[in-house]
C-alpha cells in the first residue's frame, strides 16, 4: 500500500500544480496554447528538457544497458546532448524569432505561410498526428504497466487510466502555463529520484559498506563476470550503424510539441539556457541508469543467484526489479513516481499540442478566426484533447504488440522532415512542390523500411548497415533540393516575412 | 572566436564517432568504465562549448521589436 499512497500523493500535487498555474491564466486563446510567451530560462530548460525525455531515459535506458552494456550511453546520450542543443540553436531560436514577429502557435501555422500552402500544412497535420499518436501510446502503456508492477494491486488500465486523467486534468485548466510548471516540477522529480536510486541501489550493492564502497564492487563485478558490458564492439556496435544512430535525436527539431514550447520563451536569451545545459541535464540522468542497467547483469542475491534473470524478456521491468529487491516500498512508491513524472512530462506537452493544432490549423482555417471569441477557442482545444486521449487510452486498451519499439519508428519520421524545417529557415529557394517532394519521400520510404522491418518491428532490422533514417534522410533531403531548384520559389512578399533585410545574404546563401 | 566555437561542436562530433576507446579497459574512479568516462567528458565538453557558441555566435536582432503585450 505504500507505494500506492505515495504514486496518488503524487498525482494530488500535480493536480495542485495545474490549479495553481490557473490562477495565473490570462483567460486568452494566446495564454492557453503559449502563456503568452512568458516563459523564462529556468523554466523553459525544465520544461524543454522534461519533454524530451520520455520514460525511456530512466526504464528503457536501464533496460538497454542490462542488453547492451554501457555503450548505450554513446549510443544515446552523449549524441542526444550535442543534437539537441544544435537543434534548439539553429531551429529553435530563429522559429522563436520568425513566429513570434509573424504571430504563429503551431508548426502548420509557420509552414502554410513559409510555403503559401494551406494544403501542405493539412498534409502535414495528418503526418504529425499519426506519428505522435503511437508515441502517445508508449507514454499510456509504461505509465499503466508502472503502476501495476509497482503495486501490484492496480491493474494496467486502471494504472493508465489514472495517468490520462491527471494529465487531462492540468492540461485542461493550466493550458501552457500548467504545463510548463507541471514539466518543471516533474523534470526535478525524476532527477532527483533517479539519483536516490542511484545512490541506495549501490549501496546495497556493496553489502551496505557505503556508497563509494559500493560503486566500485558492482562495477568490479561485471568487469568479473560480463567484461563485454564495460566496453563496446560487435555484433551490437559497428560504426556505420552508430553513426546512423547520431540522426535519431535530430528528430527533435521537428517535434510538434517542441516547437510550441519553443514560442513560449520570453524572449531569444531564454534559449541561452536550455542549451548549455541540456548536455549536462541528459548526463546527470543517463549515466547512472546506464550503470544501474549495467550491474544488474552481475548483481548477485545472498544465495549466490543472479538478482535478475539474465534472459528477462521485459527489460523494461530491470530497474523497478532492482529497486524492489534492493530497497523498501517507500523508494518503490518514489521511483514509481519518478517514472511517470517523466512519462506525464511529454505526455501533457503532446496532448496540448495536438489540440492546439486541431483547433487553430483545422476549425479557425476552416470555418475563419472571425467566427469565435478566445472562450470558444480555448473550449475548442479542450474539447479535442478530451477527444484525443479517450481515443488513445481506448487504443491502449488493445495492448497493441510491439507499441514500445515503434519509438524509433516515430523519430525516424520526424528526422525525415528535418531538411524541411532547416531549408524553411536557411534557404530562400525552398519551395512549395520541393516540401511536398520531402514530405511524400519521407512518408513512402518510411513505409517501405517499415514493412520491410516486419511487425511488431524488428530493432536490429539496418539497411546498408545503418538505421533506416540514415536513407530517409538523404532521400528526403535530395527531393527537397532537386525539386526546389526545378520550381519557382515563394514570392519576395512572403520571404520579407521569413528573411528579414539586413539578414538575406547570410540566410539565403 | 565565432568559428572557433563552431569548430569545437564539429570537433565533438567527429570525437563522439571515435572508436579508440570502445575496447578501453580502463575504470575511472575505480567505477566508471573507460568508454563512458569518455562520453561522460563528451557531454561535459558539449555543455562548455555551447557556452562559447552562445557567447561569441549568438545572432543578432532576434527580439522583434516591441510586440506590445505578452513580456511579463
Amino acid at each position: 500500500m505504500t507505494p500506492l499512497a505515495i504514486i496518488i500523493g503524487y498525482l494530488v500535487l500535480l493536480l495542485l500544480c495545474g490549479t495553481l498555474a490557473n490562477r495565473f491564466s490570462r483567460r486568452t486563446a494566446k495564454d492557453y496554447m503559449l502563456a503568452s510567451h512568458s516563459i523564462g530560462p529556468v523554466l523553459l530548460l525544465l520544461s524543454l528538457f522534461g519533454t524530451t525525455m520520455t520514460a525511456f531515459a530512466l526504464v528503457g535506458s536501464t533496460g538497454k544497458s542490462f542488453q547492451w552494456g554501457v555503450g548505450v550511453y554513446a549510443l544515446m546520450a552523449s549524441s542526444s546532448g550535442i543534437i539537441h542543443s544544435l537543434c534548439f540553436f539553429l531551429v529553435g531560436v530563429k522559429i522563436w524569432s520568425i513566429g513570434r514577429k509573424n504571430g504563429y502557435t503551431t508548426q502548420v501555422e509557420y509552414f502554410r505561410q513559409r510555403l503559401e500552402s494551406r494544403n501542405f500544412g493539412t498534409l502535414l497535420f495528418v503526418v504529425l498526428v499519426l506519428l505522435v499518436i503511437p508515441y502517445l501510446l508508449i507514454g499510456i502503456l509504461g505509465g499503466g504497466a508502472v503502476i501495476h508492477g509497482i503495486t501490484d494491486i492496480v491493474p494496467d488500465w486502471l494504472g493508465s487510466l489514472m495517468i490520462c486523467a491527471v494529465v487531462l486534468t492540468y492540461v485542461f485548466i493550466g493550458g501552457m502555463r500548467g504545463t510548463a510548471w507541471a514539466n518543471a516540477f516533474q523534470t526535478v522529480i525524476f532527477m532527483v529520484l533517479g539519483l536516490v536510486a542511484f545512490l541506495v541501489i549501490a549501496n546495497e550493492l556493496g553489502g551496505g559498506e557505503g556508497i563509494w564502497a559500493g560503486l566500485v564492487a558492482a562495477t568490479r563485478q561485471v568487469q568479473e563476470a560480463h567484461p563485454e558490458k564495460l566496453t563496446m564492439g560487435p555484433p551490437v556496435f559497428k560504426s556505420l550503424f552508430f553513426m546512423s544512430y547520431l540522426l535519431i535525436p535530430l528528430s527533435a527539431a521537428m517535434f510538434p510539441h517542441i516547437f510550441q514550447h519553443w514560442l513560449t520563451a520570453r524572449s531569444a536569451g531564454t534559449f541561452k539556457l536550455p542549451i548549455i545545459v541540456h548536455p549536462i541535464f541528459i548526463a546527470i540522468v543517463w549515466v547512472p541508469c546506464v550503470l544501474v542497467g549495467t550491474w544488474a547483469t552481475s548483481a548477485l542475491m545472498a544465495n549466490g543467484e543472479p538478482l535478475i534473470p539474465p534472459d528477462l524478456k521485459s527489460v523494461n521491468l530491470v530497474l523497478p526489479m532492482m529497486v524492489a529487491k534492493l530497497s523498501g516500498p517507500v523508494l518503490s512508491g518514489l521511483l514509481a513516481a519518478g517514472i511517470l513524472a517523466a512519462v506525464m512530462s511529454s505526455l501533457d506537452s503532446q496532448f496540448l499540442c495536438l489540440g492546439t493544432m486541431f483547433t487553430n490549423d483545422i476549425v479557425l482555417e476552416i470555418k475563419g478566426r472571425e467566427h469565435y471569441s478566445d472562450r470558444q477557442v480555448v473550449l475548442l482545444a479542450r474539447l479535442f484533447i478530451i477527444g484525443i486521449v479517450v481515443v488513445t487510452y481506448l487504443i491502449s486498451l488493445m495492448k497493441p504488440p510491439g507499441i514500445f519499439d515503434l519509438a524509433i519508428w516515430c523519430f525516424t519520421g520526424f528526422t525525415g522532415l528535418v531538411p524541411l524545417v532547416v531549408a524553411s529557415l536557411y534557404w530562400k529557394k525552398l519551395t512549395r512542390a520541393g516540401a511536398y517532394a520531402s514530405l511524400l519521400v519521407t512518408v513512402g520510404s518510411w513505409i517501405y523500411f517499415f514493412s520491410m522491418a516486419g511487425y511488431p518491428p524488428d530493432l536490429k532490422y539496418k539497411f546498408l548497415e545503418m538505421l533506416p533514417v540514415a536513407t530517409i534522410f538523404l532521400l528526403s533531403t535530395t527531393a527537397l533540393v532537386v525539386v526546389s531548384l526545378l520550381t519557382r520559389p515563394p514570392s519576395d512578399q512572403t520571404l520579407a516575412l521569413f528573411f528579414p533585410s539586413g539578414k538575406d545574404k547570410r540566410a539565403g546563401s | 572566436m565565432k568559428y572557433v566555437a563552431w569548430i569545437l561542436i564539429c570537433l565533438l562530433v567527429v570525437l563522439h564517432q571515435c572508436t579508440f576507446p570502445w575496447q578501453s579497459e580502463e575504470l575511472y574512479l575505480g567505477f566508471i568504465p573507460g568508454v563512458l568516462g569518455y562520453h561522460l567528458v563528451i557531454s561535459l565538453a558539449t555543455a562548455g562549448a555551447w557556452i562559447l557558441v552562445v557567447k561569441f555566435a549568438w545572432p543578432a536582432d532576434l527580439d522583434p521589436p516591441s510586440p506590445g503585450e505578452g513580456d511579463s
